[in-house]
């Protein structure tokens, strides 16, 4: 992105504005699934200077997901709508013409982002308070009437059996598609696995498909805002449980780096008067972390295709895929 | 030896980055790449001596697995599982000269499938899961314990 094209741009998306200036436009790391600017804007409305800090997400050349900007865009519009915790979307542009790529533009939040270890350092009270904050998002989000948001465009499942099937093939469609031809002989045993022990859902839900340690901001007073709305979908809300349970984003034996775990799921159960299904639940941690092994995989296939030059991707090869293969072996009694 | 040897270029490519690249960088996102660059780098500079000893040990270790699961190939069990062909497709590639380690490791993947789902019990599965076990301490030995979650 730069400062002149996205100036222009907005001067032409807020007519009533005069004396449009982006400031401080600066790429910034985090969200690679997504190219992130930050910026400042100020303009002048009605007689007055106004100021208002934002941010700007490019689709990538290559990266972790392949994601439709636009649907991102209208779930973050829907959830804004809704009354979640969520920055306040404010243009999308579909027309590769304007910064080269597919962008959007949304309100830029205050607040910092931690998983695992990092998260595990602040202070008890801190934690137990974005815990009950973010149990809190991830109930609300569950419980939204997404007929009644006439969210039904996301894709509703003809039955109950159908998110764990879907998911399930979804993930190992991209797997088959990413793996460059390379065996992983614990991946392909979970989908084995997946596929033989498909669980039915108690209601269809929206699922944030990424709700978990480090893509939520916070400060010292708590939970500011969740991010990351790409790969949203209608299915099993224990989907986002088992997702935001998985070691990878924990520390020890605190889920998220946060709590402790049964503490967790008993926090979930509090917030949404519903009983943790653990079986379902284990089917979607299994999922969950062979899913991340897929997002690895797709990343490291774009960098070593020259699709991105990001070299985040290499070290999910060092970093993150032995993780998830352990605790996949472990969970499916491989080892 | 040819001096600089790999690891040398790449520790003086580290320097640069380091030393001379970044200090120059305007923008956080910038930083963090040459940041992330470097780290990968030094990576690498293992890698470059340690990958081909582990794919060596993957094959030499895989080529051995199915030497020992050559006998269950007519297993009744394994027949009527539908694993079979996974076995024997195994076997095919280990007795190929240099050994298939991709076929060999596609092969044991449908093998730890049926582990998974409680189709292959018994020695095959014992073999299998000490494969695996030994697969995943290989991976640790050679990435190292580096969660960078934690």
């Amino acid at each position: 992105m730069d400062t002149l094209r996205l100036t222009a741009y907005l001067k032409h998306k807020m007519p009533q504005a005069t004396d449009v200036c982006v400031l401080n436009l600066v790429r910034i790391p985090g969200g690679s699934s997504r190219e992130t600017y930050s910026f400042d804007l100020e303009w002048t409305e009605s007689g007055a200077r106004k100021t208002r800090p934002m941010i700007g997400r490019r689709d990538p050349t290559g990266g972790l997901l392949k994601s439709e900007r636009e649907r991102e865009y209208k779930v973050v519009d829907a959830m804004y709508r809704a009354g979640v915790k969520i920055p306040e979307p404010l243009f999308l542009e579909l027309d590769s013409a304007v910064m080269e790529r597919p962008f959007f533009i949304m309100h830029r939040m205050p607040g910092r982002t931690a998983a695992g270890a990092a998260a595990a350092v602040e202070p008890e009270a801190l934690r137990r308070k974005l815990a009950d904050e973010f149990m809190t998002e991830m109930a609300r989000l569950h419980q939204l009437d997404w007929r009644a948001l006439g969210m039904e465009w996301l894709g509703a499942p003809n039955d109950l059996a159908e998110p764990a099937r879907t998911q399930t093939q979804h993930w190992l469609n991209l797997y088959q598609q990413d793996r460059m031809n390379e065996a992983w002989p614990i991946i392909d045993a979970a989908f084995a696995w997946l596929k033989a022990n498909p669980v039915v859902a108690d209601r269809i839900a929206i699922v944030h498909g990424d709700f978990r340690a480090g893509n939520y901001l916070f400060d010292d007073s708590g939970l500011i805002s969740m991010l990351d709305w790409e790969m949203t979908h209608l299915g099993d809300p224990l989907e986002d449980l088992g997702w935001s349970t998985m070691r990878l984003w924990g520390h020890g034996s605190l889920a998220g780096g946060l709590i402790d775990r049964e503490e967790y799921l008993a926090l979930y159960e509090q917030k949404t008067g519903a009983i943790v299904d653990r079986a379902r639940l284990f089917f979607y941690q299994v999922l969950g972390n062979a899913k991340m092994a897929v997002i690895c995989l797709t990343g490291i296939r774009a960098f070593a295709e020259g699709r991105t030059a990001d070299p985040t991707m290499v070290i999910l090869l060092n970093m993150v895929l032995p993780t998830l293969l352990e605790d996949l072996a472990a969970e499916l009694k491989l080892i | 030896m040819l001096r600089p040897t790999p690891k040398e270029i790449i520790a003086g490519v580290q320097r640069t980055i380091g030393e001379t690249l970044m200090p120059e960088l305007k923008t956080p996102f910038a930083i963090s790449q040459a940041g992330t660059a470097s780290m990968v780098l030094g990576a690498m500079a293992e890698w470059i001596e340690s990958i081909p000893k582990h794919n060596a040990l993957e094959t030499e270790d895989l080529k051995q697995t199915f030497d020992a699961l050559r006998p269950h190939g007519e297993s009744a069990i394994l027949e009527a599982a539908g694993f079979r062909e996974a076995l024997e497709g195994g076997v095919r590639a280990s007795d190929e000269e240099p050994p298939d380690l991709n076929g060999m490791e596609a092969a044991l993947g449908a093998l730890a499938g049926g582990v998974a789902t409680g189709t292959i019990v018994g020695p095959v599965a014992a073999e299998v899961r000490g494969y695996l076990k030994r697969h995943l301490e290989r991976l640790r030995a050679l990435f190292g314990n580096n969660s960078p979650f934690g």
